[in-house]
């Protein structure tokens, strides 16, 4: 029954949504039942060999709290209070507790006024453990600038290696510039010019060999500049850095909170901005030399796997506290492969069951001069004909096209659809942006070109960012999937014609999107939930041509950059069960159901 | 066949072992019933007085596991008799056993490392948990306090006992 050759650093796998997921619902049903839909899910994760660990994982973990809430067997407490035993002194005033304003003064411990918050079992021994484990938690971040302190390296044993720059490659990169100079692909970087990326990710070369020098990529919305000794500044923004030299030879990255430098066969990512800076480090090892600072410290050393956040507030000055380095804060960290889409029978045979008229699998191409992919759905033709050089992306046994990373490219059917304006429609298919960008993922425009060479559109599904191209969505939460219907012609304002989801999507993650027109309804799916909604009357208009991957068939302007896979068009609208089918079908779990909030209610009505 | 306790003499054997593992025990049986501690109290009673009785068929090799499997039984036994809604199956509790296990071997380490991880959080997170386990909020009122949502709140817990899942794992990798 009992495996017993599981070595215990093997016991928990890397954490991914369906974990997560797993984990919520084992925290919400110590609160409260259950729906059905939620414990069936909570039973196929648990039933992994990974789920099954998580959950043991947690419960676990949720005893150990229990244990010390109820003190009938105090370990954890003895173990938190050894903790204590053994630090110095601490000096309180290093330590940063960052309390939610609105919990602030309801439920913090305190010395002079007992909480009136805790539990109902709560007893007098309980409330002095809360007291004490509320200390605890500042005297250990007390203890672990003692411990950067203890661990210091003097500046001087670093060699500082002054590098030229040079853009190496672009993905998806607007510029901001004040005249109509933009960085180019091989050009050195020119010193003292501060560099304004409004999206994308740009990667910026160090050194002129492949054993030393650095990768940076910066993520954009970013400002940098090259000083005239060559160090790259980070005034605002993101970025992340592989450095490649021995551990000897350091680079030097300045940042608003101070200078940043990273050893050799490191990997760093940094995050600056007016309130709150922060250094990861993947790998290897980073110090830095904090400027204008209150806290007692000089020089802070980061080894693998930790990070530092440094606040800068008005009232009380700079304040530090450490924390575990997290890859997934920053996009071009991740792998653009690391979430494989495993398409197999289950979803081909799902997705024919449901009667596609286009079907799109991206699998194999066909013809030449122009090579298509072959439309699998019902109505003749229909393939989609290869625009510019799209890449593919291998899977398992799946294959996905990947467009506009290094440069534009498209599908386009050369046909046009449907025959008759359609009440109702459904678009469906996968998608993993590579970044958070403005970009077309799929489109139905009129076929005649207006005069400036733009074409009208009677649906658009896009991925949206901070910064717009179109003021008009300026008032829009970024990073959003949007959902346009509307028919052409018809005098609809342009609020009255999008969705916007709920959620930002996530870069580098495949997502389940379908959207759809189901009677007056206008409807965005993502991950087999209803992420937007409106009452939205007017029919998709006939006759349109399908095009993805960027907003016009000859312009490069809004392209979309990641992958794309199942593009599959219904001249009908889903039901959720079959939405969902299709998921569960992908060997994926249906995302968790959102709580209404005030919030939802002001967004999903017209 | 009932057994005269006062007579037996592996009696010191049987009240030694389980006196060893009684806390390994206590943990696996807790974990597998989900943390009710009402729960856990009544199936570890019961697998106790099952324990001496078949205390005869134990082979000598590994006691807590030979616990263990008499705890999942008597759990699900236990179980049946409830009509409270089950969270997981008991195929699933099948899965959760093998696992359980490991983990309450090891519950001692765990504790110490779950201590030191504590430790590494950042101190918002440190917040949220202080918050829902020492100070007793529940997932609601923690909610309302910071006028976001309950979902929010969960997923938000979600991932730091996710964080710390981790880290124990790696403390504990890192001490072998």
């Amino acid at each position: 029954m009992y495996r017993t050759n599981v070595s215990r650093g093997n016991l928990v796998a890397p954490d991914n949504d369906d974990l997560s997921t797993l984990r919520r619902l084992i925290l919400k049903s110590q609160q409260e039942s259950l729906s059905d839909s939620e414990s069936e899910q909570a039973n196929r994760i648990a039933q992994s060999k990974a789920g099954s660990k998580e959950a043991v994982a947690m419960i676990d973990q949720l005893c150990a709290f229990s244990e010390f809430s109820s003190l009938d067997s105090p370990s954890l407490a003895k173990d938190v209070f050894d903790v204590l035993r053994e630090q110095p002194d601490p000096p309180v005033k290093a330590a940063v507790r960052r309390v939610p304003t609105a919990l602030r003064n309801v439920v913090a411990v305190s010395p002079s006024a007992p909480s009136t918050a805790s539990s109902p079992k709560s007893s007098n021994y309980l409330w002095i453990l809360s007291l004490v484990a509320s200390n605890i938690l500042v005297a250990s971040l007390a203890w672990s600038l003692a411990g950067s302190l203890s661990k210091r390296q003097p500046v001087g044993d670093i060699v500082t290696q002054a590098v030229s720059p040079q853009l190496v490659s672009m993905t998806a990169c607007v510029w901001s510039s004040s005249d109509d100079s933009v960085p180019a692909i091989g050009q050195p970087i020119p010193t003292g010019e501060v560099l304004s990326l409004v999206e994308g990710i740009a990667e910026v070369r160090f050194g002129d060999d492949a054993t030393r020098g650095a990768v940076v990529r910066i993520e954009g919305p970013a400002s940098v500049q090259i000083r005239d000794n060559g160090e790259l500044r980070l005034l605002r923004g993101s970025l992340t850095l592989d450095s490649f030299g021995s551990d000897a030879e350091t680079l030097t990255i300045d940042t608003t909170i101070g200078r940043v430098l990273v050893a050799g066969q490191s990997s760093i990512g940094l995050v600056s901005d007016d309130i709150v800076s922060e250094v990861h480090v993947f790998t290897g090892s980073a110090l830095l030399n904090p400027r204008g600072v209150t806290f007692e410290t000089e020089q802070i050393r980061l080894i693998e796997s930790e990070a530092v956040r440094v606040f800068s507030t008005t009232d009380m000055g700079s304040q530090l506290v450490r924390f575990a380095a997290s890859k997934s804060s920053f996009v071009s960290a991740r792998s653009a492969g690391f979430d494989a889409l495993k398409i197999g029978d289950d979803y081909v045979k799902a997705v024919k069951q449901s009667e596609p008229g286009v079907y799109w699998r991206f699998e194999q191409l066909h013809g030449e001069n122009p090579f298509y992919i072959e439309n699998e759905g019902s109505i003749p033709g229909m393939n989609a004909v290869i625009v510019g050089n799209p890449t593919w992306r291998q899977y398992g046994n799946n294959r996905v096209a990947e467009v506009g990373t290094a440069r534009a490219s498209a599908f386009r059917a050369l046909e046009t659809w449907p025959e008759e304006p359609l009440g109702e429609y459904s678009v469906e298919l996968w998608v993993k942006p590579q970044l958070y960008h403005h970009g077309e993922v799929i489109c139905l425009h009129e076929q005649e070109e207006l005069e400036d060479g733009r074409h009208q559109h009677t649906m658009m599904l896009e991925v949206t960012t901070k910064h717009h191209f179109t003021h008009r969505l300026s008032d829009s939460a970024p990073n959003r999937f949007r959902f346009v219907h509307r028919q052409l012609g018809a005098p609809q304002p342009i609020s009255a014609t999008s969705l916007f989801a709920e959620q930002p999507y996530e870069p580098r993650v495949w997502q389940h999107v379908v959207a759809q027109k189901k009677g007056d309804r206008q409807l965005l799916w993502v991950n087999g939930q209803i992420a937007a909604e409106r009452i939205n009357p007017v029919p998709l208009s006939k006759n349109v041509q399908i095009l993805v991957g960027q907003v016009y068939p000859n312009s490069e302007y809004r392209r979309f950059a990641g992958q794309i896979d199942e593009i599959a068009i219904y001249d009908r609208a889903l039901s959720s069960q079959e939405i969902r089918t299709h998921i569960r079908a992908a060997g994926r779990s249906i995302a968790p159901k959102r709580e209404a909030t005030d919030k939802d209610s002001g967004t999903t009505s017209p | 066949m009932d057994k005269a306790i006062n007579q037996d003499p592996s009696q010191d054997e049987f009240v030694r072992l389980l006196a060893s593992h009684s806390s390994r025990l206590m943990s696996f049986i807790r974990i597998i019933t989900m943390n009710r501690q009402d729960d856990a109290e009544e199936v570890f009673q019961r697998t106790c007085v099952i324990l001496w009785q078949k205390y005869s068929q134990f082979d000598g090799e590994n006691f807590l596991a030979w616990a263990c499997r008499i705890a999942r039984y008597e759990m699900l036994k236990h179980r049946d008799s409830q009509r409270r809604v089950k969270v997981f199956g008991d195929e699933t509790i099948e899965y959760l056993s093998a696992d359980a296990y490991l983990v309450a071997r090891e519950v001692g380490d765990r504790r110490t490392a779950l201590g030191t991880c504590l430790k590494k959080l950042d101190d918002a997170d440190k917040e949220l948990i202080k918050h829902r386990y020492y100070d007793g909020l529940s997932v609601k009122e923690i909610a309302e306090q910071l006028g976001r949502s309950s979902y929010a709140v969960y997923r938000e817990l979600s991932r730091i006992h996710g964080m710390l899942s981790r880290c124990i794992e790696r403390t504990l990798a890192e001490e072998i």
